[in-house]
Parts: structure tokens; C-alpha cells; sequence
């Protein structure tokens, strides 16, 4: 083939070009650290691409949400073990009071450590976790105890607290404060709001326990001091139940989280492999395309001096 | 016998034609970058022999040559590579400015552009579900009613501005006016003014070669200049070329082309003009051919079926780009109306984003803006749940959640721009191949004419030689003799 000036010129201007990109898009590939930076580059894996990053996404939200579980029901456990105690000890006072030897005088001192032992146990009624009151149900920006005398009311609501732990799956992370189901009592008994005003009388549970217990020590009447007992074993034995229940939902949660993150570790994977960079192989691959752009440099300069006219007196 | 000073007038001949050589020689030299030029070549051939057979004439041997002259000077150029130059910039121009096009409504969607990837549409709308996921767990939580309303309206505002610059690249492809009748302004509009250009003046050259023919000249750079004309016209659209002839079969000169397949060969002014069908928005570009005949191509229907030329080339783009441009109108107007079917806001209304992409008033409802605890907390966890919900779209009758729908968009716009891409590569790699293979034939190649230019250089020395010797030898007839 016959081979002219500008041919040869234009074909080095091509060359020479063409190196220069493929030196430029390895230098954006390392520099970005993605091998995907435009849709074009791998339009097929766009999908999975987005679903693997999403996913990520949306399980940094699930974390947080079971993280938020986790000390919902950390603090449920931890006050549920102190009203345990309480009743333990009312349970002892009460044992103590019935004993014979002790006359009225002294019943009358201890229900007054009863009425003690029920503040303590509202201040545990009212925990709370980052401002959120855990027996309160979804109503729960504001202490939902209160006392006032010998009236404990409760404004929170019955309703159950649920985190979404992976899509469209729900799980429960609080324990009942108080329930309207007499055969299924919160962990601070049952109450009922027949006037539907939001405000709840308790109507069994811990509280009316104590005060009943308090009530009988006062009038010093041991039959009732007797009944007291039972039912502050009673109560205990429902706390007990709920503490489970809490301990089981807290072990659920961190079995949860364990496999948020194998899941990630996968997901990450995922998205190395599709997007990811070699930096040892691109650098490699850097100094190759850097050598034969050089060298093309090199050869077009002695190409384009070479003529004729260089030899023509 | 001849003359006397026969010889001296050989010589004579010899001079005049190799100057004329080297002249055309240096014509080559000085022409070896010019765009669209072919080599010239000076045809050399010897003149009548001197013969004058009669009855009476003495038979001598042979016929005495007479010398040399130019003939011709002619192009060199091969015409059928000429046709297939014609056809791969044809074809290569349908996807180049594509690409180009598709390559700038590629860059509007910005997710992939950081590493981190906080930049896009689809982390919008990520955080605009987490942000629902986070009031679900705080239903009351005003702060975070503030920042759904918030990233709600990022995320519309995203939509808006890359739905707008798709709209201002396809105006900038053809800016349609807003009485909807006529193309006002845009590339492709500056592509049909080119053709007009370059038809009227290919017309214009026709007439000077044609007059330049049928006095027997060939006006060599008049036809290089219309070969380039017709290399330029020909990545606009398809370009036919027929060469006219005589009566005798030789050349007039004369070309017949067609452009789209019409006879445009001899035009006045602005034989092309673009309108719009005010019914389906397609874009009409209408022919006026050399008879006076108008024709209309309905470009928006005619750019998939025929793949040839930048005119088309750029239409096809633009409804390429305004696919991408209502799927994400669809894709905004799908969103809003799950979101609202959730009933999440307090009023009753459920509206959570208005207006539309397509009438550029799409965002977050006024009123949502300035008082967020409309939103209804207990809801929240519903209007988190769309992201998983299965909506049909149009390009996905089955149904496919938000997301996956804009990852679907995204692969559509990389394919679009892949695909073309790679299309172009092939094209540009046949026409380099073409072109390179008729500037193999036509181009200059300097060390060539140096070469020529030395060996013409001698033969004028040489034909000076053979007058001097003449001279000394008619010195001898006419000073010596006698």
C-alpha cells in the first residue's frame, strides 16, 4: 500500500491519542477506586450493583433499629430485676410483719417502708431509653406512671413496640407496662380506661399489691398480711415470666445482628467483585500503558523528522 | 524529411512539459496538507510522429518522433472508493454525534460519579425511606417529620434538576418552538442549514464543471472542492452519486446526487426545511428536489428503521432521551401516588409530593414544607414498606419496586450509551479504513514529489542539453560551411 505523509501523521496522532485515554481512564479508575464510574462501563450489573448498595444501606438502618432493641430490652431486664428485688423485699417485710412478735407499732413502721419500696418501684415503671419511656407503649414521650396518693394512673397506651429488623419483618422489643387482659397482666398489672380519656386506673398488678400489703400493715391485719404474701409471690412469679420473655427477645436480637453482619460481609463482597479495583494489577497495568505511550512518543518523533529533503542538496 | 530546425522545436516541446510537470509537482508539494485534495498527475505523451505518407515520399525508416506533450493533468482518485468513503461517513456519522448526546444525558445521572456514592438519585432515595423507617420507630418525633419533609424534597428536587438537564440537552438537539410548528434552534436545526449550504453550493460547482467540461478543460480542484462538499454532506445524510456522460459515454462533469434518496442536484436556495407535526411532536424535515417536487420524511419515525447520517443520527438520540425523560416522570408520579395510598399526612389528603416532572413542578406539598407534623407518625412504617412494593411501569408491565425501576433506568442509559458507543467504534474504524485506503491513492506523499521533482528538474536539463547541442550543430551549417 502506498503510504503518504499525512497518513502516517494522522495515524500518530491516533496512536498517540488512544494511549493517552486508556493512560487516563486507568489513572480515573485507580483514583476513584471503582472500576464502574459510569453507567456505561457495565450496564448490565447496574441492577445488582444498586440492590447490593441499597441492601447495605437499608441494614445500617436495621442495625440501628435492632441496636435499639437491644436497649430497649437491656433496660426492661435491668429494671424488671429491680422491681424483682423490691417485691423480694416487700415479700421479706412482710414475712417479718406477720411473725407474732411483732406488734402494730412496728407494722406501722414497716408499711411505711412499703410506701417507700412503692416510689422506688414507679421510679422503675417510669425507665426510659433515649427519652422514650419503655413501659409506655407507643405513647411514650412521657412518664406514664403517676402518683397521686393512693392513686397510681397510667397515661401511656397497650400498644406493642416493634422494630423492623429486615424488610417487612417485625419484631417486638418492648415488654407490656401495664395490660387491659386480666388472664395476661403487664409487668405492672392489669388497668382499664372505661372512659377513654387516655388515663388508665390499674386495677391489679404490683402497685395494687404493695398498697394492699401497706394497707394491711397499717390496720395491722395479719390475715391480710397473709394474703399479701401470696400475692406478692404472685406478682413475682409474673415478673419472672416477663423477664423471660425479655431475655429470650434480647437473645433474638443479638442472633439478628450477628447475621446483619455476615450478611454485609457478603454484600461487601458482592460489590468488590462487582465494582471493585486491584490496585497492585492497575498499577502494573499503569506502567505498561505509560511505557507503550513513551514509546509511541518516541518513534512518532523519529517518524515525523524522517525525509527526503534531510538528504537533498 | 523535417526541417531544419526540427530539433530545436523537440527540445522546445521537452522544456515546456517538464516545466509544466514541475509546476504540477510543486502544486502536489503545496497542497500535500490541504483538506479534501487529490494528487495531481501531468500526463505526458508524445506528440504525432512526423510522417506525411504520399505517393512521392521517400520511405525512410520508420517515423520520426516529434517530441512530447502534456496530454492531461490528471486527478488521481478512484471513484468507487469515493462511493464507499461516502457510505462509512454516512454510516459513522449516525452514531458518532450519538454518542456524544448520549454521553451528556449519561453524566446527568450522577450516582456513580464518587466513590461514596452520596451523590445521586438512588441514595436520595435511600435516605428518603430510612428517613420514613427512623419517624416509624419515633412516630411523634417532630425533628424527624422535619427531615422526612426534608429529604423528601431533596430527593424531588434531584428528580427535577435531572429530568431539566435531560430537557435542556434534548433542546439542544432540536429546540422546538413554543407554538409547537417549527424547529427554532438546535443542533439539528444547524445540521439541515449545513445540508442547505452544502447543497446550493455543490449545485453552484456543478454548473462551473459542467461549463469547464464542454470546453474541454478538467477543472481538477473545482472537483476536489465538490468531493470534499459531498464527503461533508454525506455525514448529514445518505448521498447518491451518479456521474452524468454523454452520448458518446464520456464525462460531462455533471453529477446527479441524491440526498435521502431525492434528485437535489440542482437546488437554489434552502431545498431543506424542518417542521413540527403539531399532533405526535414528530419532527418533518421537507424536501424540495431539483424538479420543484416537495417530499416530507417524517424523521421521528424514519430515525430507527434507517441508520445513516447525523441528521437521523441526532433525532434517534433525542427520542432516546425523551424515553429516559419520562420514565423518570413515571417513575416520580409512581412514587407519589403509593405514597400517597399510604394516607400518611394528618389533613386526610395523603398527598405527600405534587405537581409532576414533566410540568416542572414537582415536590414536596407546600404545606408538608412549612408544617411537617402533618405527617402522620403512625403511618410511617407503611410509606417505608413502598420501597418494596411492586408497581407496573410502563417499560415493566409486571410490576418492579422504585428503586429497581431507576436501577433499570440507569442500565437503559449505560446500554443506550454502550451500545452506541461501541457501534461508532466499528463504523469510524471501517471509514479511518476507507479513508486511509483513498488517501492511499490520493494523497501526496512528499519524499514521492521530491523524487518527481528532481527527476523533471533533469529532464528540462536534459532538453536544454539537446538544444545547445542543436546549436552547436546549426553553427556548424549556417557560420562553418562556407
Amino acid at each position: 500500500m502506498r503510504v503518504t505523509n499525512k497518513l502516517m501523521n494522522d495515524n500518530i496522532l491516533k496512536n498517540i491519542q488512544s494511549n493517552l485515554a486508556s493512560l487516563s481512564r486507568t489513572q480515573q479508575v485507580i483514583a476513584a477506586g471503582s472500576s464502574i464510574l459510569r453507567p456505561s462501563d457495565e450496564p448490565n450489573t447496574m441492577g445488582q450493583l444498586f440492590v447490593s448498595r441499597n441492601t447495605l444501606s437499608y441494614n445500617a438502618q436495621y442495625n440501628k433499629n435492632i441496636q435499639d432493641g437491644l436497649s430497649y430490652l437491656d433496660m426492661a431486664d435491668t429494671s424488671m430485676g429491680a422491681v424483682k428485688n423490691i417485691l423480694d423485699k416487700a415479700a421479706e417485710y412482710a414475712t417479718q410483719a406477720a411473725n407474732d412478735t411483732v406488734n402494730a407499732d412496728d407494722r406501722i413502721a414497716i408499711a411505711e417502708q412499703i410506701d417507700a419500696l412503692i416510689d422506688e418501684a414507679m421510679d422503675l415503671a417510669n425507665s426510659a431509653v433515649g427519652g422514650r419511656y419503655i413501659y409506655a407503649g407507643m405513647n411514650n414521650s412521657n412518664p406514664p406512671f403517676k402518683r397521686n396518693g393512693d392513686i397510681i394512673t397510667y397515661h401511656g397506651d397497650t400498644n406493642e413496640v416493634f422494630r423492623q429488623v429486615a424488610s417487612d419483618t417485625y419484631y417486638r422489643i418492648d415488654v407490656s407496662g401495664i395490660s387491659t387482659d386480666a388472664l395476661n397482666p403487664g409487668v405492672f398489672g392489669v388497668g382499664e380506661d372505661p372512659d377513654l380519656d387516655g388515663v388508665y386506673e390499674l386495677t391489679d398488678g404490683i402497685f395494687k399489691t404493695l398498697f394492699e400489703l401497706r394497707d394491711n400493715l397499717n390496720n395491722n391485719n395479719t390475715n391480710g398480711i397473709e394474703s399479701s404474701i401470696t400475692a406478692v409471690q404472685t406478682d413475682a412469679t409474673n415478673l419472672i415470666m416477663k423477664r423471660t420473655t425479655a431475655g429470650a427477645r434480647y437473645q433474638h436480637f443479638e442472633g439478628l445482628q450477628s447475621n446483619l453482619m455476615v450478611q454485609e460481609e457478603s454484600l461487601k463482597q458482592t460489590l468488590t467483585n462487582i465494582s471493585g479495583v486491584d490496585i497492585a494489577q492497575l498499577s502494573i497495568l499503569l506502567a505498561e500503558q505509560n511505557l507503550s505511550y513513551n514509546a509511541s512518543l518516541q518513534v512518532s518523533s523519529t517518524l515525523m523528522q524522517a525525509s527526503l529533503l534531510n538528504f537533498l542538496s | 524529411m523535417p526541417g531544419t530546425f526540427f530539433g530545436l522545436e523537440i527540445a522546445r516541446r521537452g522544456l515546456n512539459v517538464h516545466q509544466y510537470a514541475l509546476e504540477v509537482t510543486g502544486h502536489n508539494l503545496t497542497n500535500a496538507s490541504t483538506t479534501g485534495y487529490t494528487r495531481q498527475e501531468a500526463v505526458f505523451k508524445t506528440t504525432d510522429p512526423y510522417c506525411n505518407v504520399t505517393l512521392n515520399s521517400s520511405v525512410t525508416p520508420g517515423q520520426l518522433g516529434t517530441g512530447v506533450e502534456v496530454g492531461s493533468i490528471r486527478r488521481i482518485r478512484d471513484e468507487y472508493l469515493d462511493y464507499q468513503v461516502r457510505r462509512s461517513i454516512t454510516d459513522s456519522a449516525y452514531w458518532e454525534d450519538q454518542v456524544y448526546v448520549l454521553q451528556s444525558a449519561e453524566s446527568c445521572f450522577a450516582d456513580l460519579s464518587s466513590s461514596t456514592g452520596t451523590t445521586g438519585i438512588n441514595d436520595a432515595l435511600v435516605n428518603f425511606f430510612k428517613a420514613w423507617m427512623d419517624l416509624e420507630n419515633s412516630p411523634q418525633d417532630t425533628g424527624i417529620k422535619a427531615s422526612v419533609a426534608e429529604l423528601g424534597d431533596t430527593l424531588a428536587k434531584m428528580l427535577g434538576d435531572t429530568y431539566n438537564q435531560l430537557g435542556s440537552i434534548q433542546n439542544n438537539i432540536a429546540g422546538v418552538d413554543i407554538t409547537g410548528a417549527s424547529v427554532a434552534a438546535g443542533m439539528l436545526k444547524d445540521q439541515v442549514d449545513t445540508a442547505n449550504y452544502l447543497l446550493t453550493q455543490i449545485s453552484t460547482l456543478n454548473e462551473a464543471i459542467k461549463k469547464a467540461y464542454s470546453v474541454g478543460q478538467q477543472p481538477n480542484d473545482l472537483m476536489d472542492q465538490r468531493d470534499n462538499l459531498l464527503e461533508q454532506l454525506s455525514a448529514l445524510g445518505p448521498v447518491e452519486v451518479k456521474y452524468g456522460t454523454d452520448a458518446s459515454k464520456q464525462p460531462t462533469g455533471d453529477i446527479q446526487l441524491k440526498f435521502f434518496g431525492y434528485d437535489l442536484s440542482a437546488v437554489s436556495e434552502s431545498p431543506l426545511s424542518m417542521s413540527v407535526d403539531e399532533s405526535n411532536g414528530h419532527i418533518l424535515l421537507s424536501i424540495k428536489d431539483s424538479g420543484g417536487d416537495t417530499y416530507t420524511k417524517d424523521l421521528t419515525n424514519d430515525c430507527v428503521t434507517e441508520t445513516g447520517g447525523s441528521i437521523l443520527g441526532l433525532e434517534a438520540a433525542r427520542q432516546l432521551i425523551i424515553g429516559f425523560k419520562s420514565d423518570l416522570n413515571e417513575m416520580a408520579s409512581n412514587l407519589g401516588a403509593m405514597i400517597q395510598a399510604k394516607d400518611a399526612i394528618i389533613d386526610g389528603s395523603g398527598v405527600f409530593f405534587t405537581g409532576s416532572l414533566a410540568g416542572g413542578n414537582f415536590g414536596v406539598a407546600e404545606d408538608l414544607l412549612v408544617n411537617p407534623s402533618l405527617l402522620d407518625g403512625t403511618k410511617a412504617g407503611a410509606v417505608a414498606a413502598v420501597r418494596d412494593e411492586e408497581t407496573p411501569f410502563a417499560g415493566a408491565p409486571d410490576g418492579c419496586t422504585v428503586e429497581e425501576f431507576y436501577s433499570r433506568l440507569l442500565s437503559v442509559v449505560g446500554a443506550s450509551v454502550k451500545e452506541t458507543g461501541d457501534m461508532a467504534d466499528v463504523q469510524s474504524a471501517i471509514k479511518e479504513q476507507m479513508e486511509t485506503l483513498s488517501e492511499s491513492v490520493s494523497g501526496v506523499n512528499v519524499d514521492e514529489e521530491l523524487t518527481k521533482m528532481i527527476q523533471f528538474n533533469y529532464g528540462f536539463q536534459a532538453a536544454s542539453r539537446v538544444i545547445s547541442a542543436m546549436d552547436e550543430m546549426l553553427d556548424v551549417i549556417i557560420n562553418k560551411l562556407f
